[in-house]
């Protein structure tokens, strides 16, 4: 039997890692496709005009920008199926 | 006995390593092999260049990497998690790394500083190599001497070889347990024809430490135990507590399991193989290599530890064509169509 110390750590890993993980995994394809269609420096120049950004850096901020958004969605996921917070025990009953 | 042993030598996993920062030098009809240029919206993949226009083949690509993936796991078992996954690999060479120079310093703040030191460049070579498939990586190592990375360049270096260092220096294992979607996905492809990392509990069993030269059963002629028996003996084993503490045996009866433990010493993530199948298990053959070095030792006849089929305990012949491998294999087909396929 593990340390309790060790199952806290492990729950805290798995919901940082269950938000970033698949969000990050999700991410890079959506990036891929979004992309593919999308030339980035057109996307830069309708988001930022008056900048002049490279297609590199217009790519990496667009990748940050899904990850965000896939990031908010495992979040919001994880909060759902999180076990809702036990009532008040020290509530009398009746 | 005859085990079957598909897991493959130490030199598979470092083959693979230098595969991966070899990949960017690789030329082909005289480019870089693969390279996907940003600056240029292009992918250059062996020969073959995609623009813009073309994602379906990237996903075309994508989705016959993933249906190979599971076809293998369906046949093969965990052969991806224990001998080729990136997370293996790396937190493989960081395992070597830390273990080397704990042989080779005195534990304290020095051996540490060395320790993490090799691992930063580590880290930040995979990071190169990792941004070489996307800027060609002549230039951006030519370019590393003077200090003339782009900004992106920079970061995503930094940010790889941190995320690099993280995930096989500080998390290793804890990703296969407790992140990986494909460590939980996987036993949806498993049947009783795939092979897994099993303990062969009526040879093995009852287990205990014995005075060494008195032979292994078959020398004995103690035979095997009966599936029941053996499993009774792994449950009291495994659980003491529950099962009243575990019976003595005289020398002469136990099973060539002498319980010294190196199966569970070996295993990244601690595991004892002889409590049965683990959902947890990378099937990377450690235990069983630990084990069959004991058992040479010991002099006794064969190995504890085998990588097979549930099917074959029971006799039955190996189907390699079952309904989940077929419907695998029509959606490979139909992918290697649409991808080889006239436009």
């Amino acid at each position: 039997m593990p340390p309790p110390s060790s199952i806290a750590t492990e729950r805290r890993l798995q919901a940082w890692g269950g938000v970033l993980w698949p969000s990050f995994l999700v991410a890079c394809l959506a990036t891929l496709l979004l992309f593919a269609f999308v030339d980035p420096l057109q996307l830069a120049r309708a988001g930022a005009p008056g900048h002049a950004p490279s297609r590199e850096l217009a790519c990496t901020l667009g990748f940050f920008a899904v990850w965000a958004i896939t990031a908010a969605s495992s979040a919001l996921t994880l909060c759902l199926v999180r076990p809702r917070a036990p009532a008040d025990d020290d509530e009398p009953l009746g | 006995m005859t085990a079957v042993r598909p897991w493959l030598p130490r030199a598979v996993p470092l083959a693979l390593l230098l595969a991966f920062h070899a990949l960017p030098w690789l030329r082909w009809d005289g480019r870089q092999a693969v390279l996907l240029d940003l600056a240029n919206r292009r992918l250059d993949l062996f020969g073959l260049t995609l623009g813009p226009g073309d994602p379906g083949t990237v996903l075309v690509l994508l989705a016959i990497a993933v249906t190979a993936l599971a076809l293998l796991t369906h046949l093969a078992g965990r052969v991806w998690c224990g001998h080729a996954c990136p997370q293996t690999l790396w937190s493989g060479a960081f395992g070597t790394v830390a273990a080397a120079t704990r042989r080779w310093l005195r534990p304290g703040w020095r051996q540490q500083a060395v320790q993490h030191l090799l691992w930063a460049g580590l880290a930040v070579w995979t990071g190169i190599s990792f941004v070489g498939l996307f800027s060609p990586i002549d230039s951006l190592l030519a370019r590393a001497a003077h200090a003339g990375w782009s900004g992106w360049e920079l970061f995503w270096v930094v940010f790889y070889a941190a995320a690099t260092w993280g995930n096989a220096g500080l998390l290793r294992q804890q990703v296969c347990r407790t992140l990986c979607p494909f460590a939980r996905l996987q036993p949806l492809l498993h049947d009783d024809h795939t092979p897994r990392m099993r303990y062969l509990a009526p040879v093995g069993e009852p287990r205990g430490a014995r005075p060494a030269g008195l032979g292994g059963i078959h020398a004995r002629g103690r035979g095997l135990l009966d599936a029941a028996t053996a499993q009774d003996y792994v449950f009291r084993a495994a659980h003491p507590a529950l099962s009243g503490g575990r019976a003595r045996f005289s020398a002469d009866r136990l099973g060539d399991c002498i319980d010294c433990g190196a199966c569970v010493q070996v295993c990244p993530l601690q595991l004892d193989v002889r409590n049965g199948p683990q959902a947890d298990c990378l099937a990377c053959g450690d235990c069983a290599r630990a084990c069959a070095q004991v058992q040479a030792q010991q002099q006794f006849a064969g190995t504890l530890i085998v990588y097979r089929s549930p099917a074959r305990d029971t006799g039955a012949r190996t189907r390699w064509l079952r309904p989940a491998g077929i419907l695998l294999l029509a959606v490979l087909a139909a992918l290697l169509a649409l991808l080889l396929g006239p436009r």
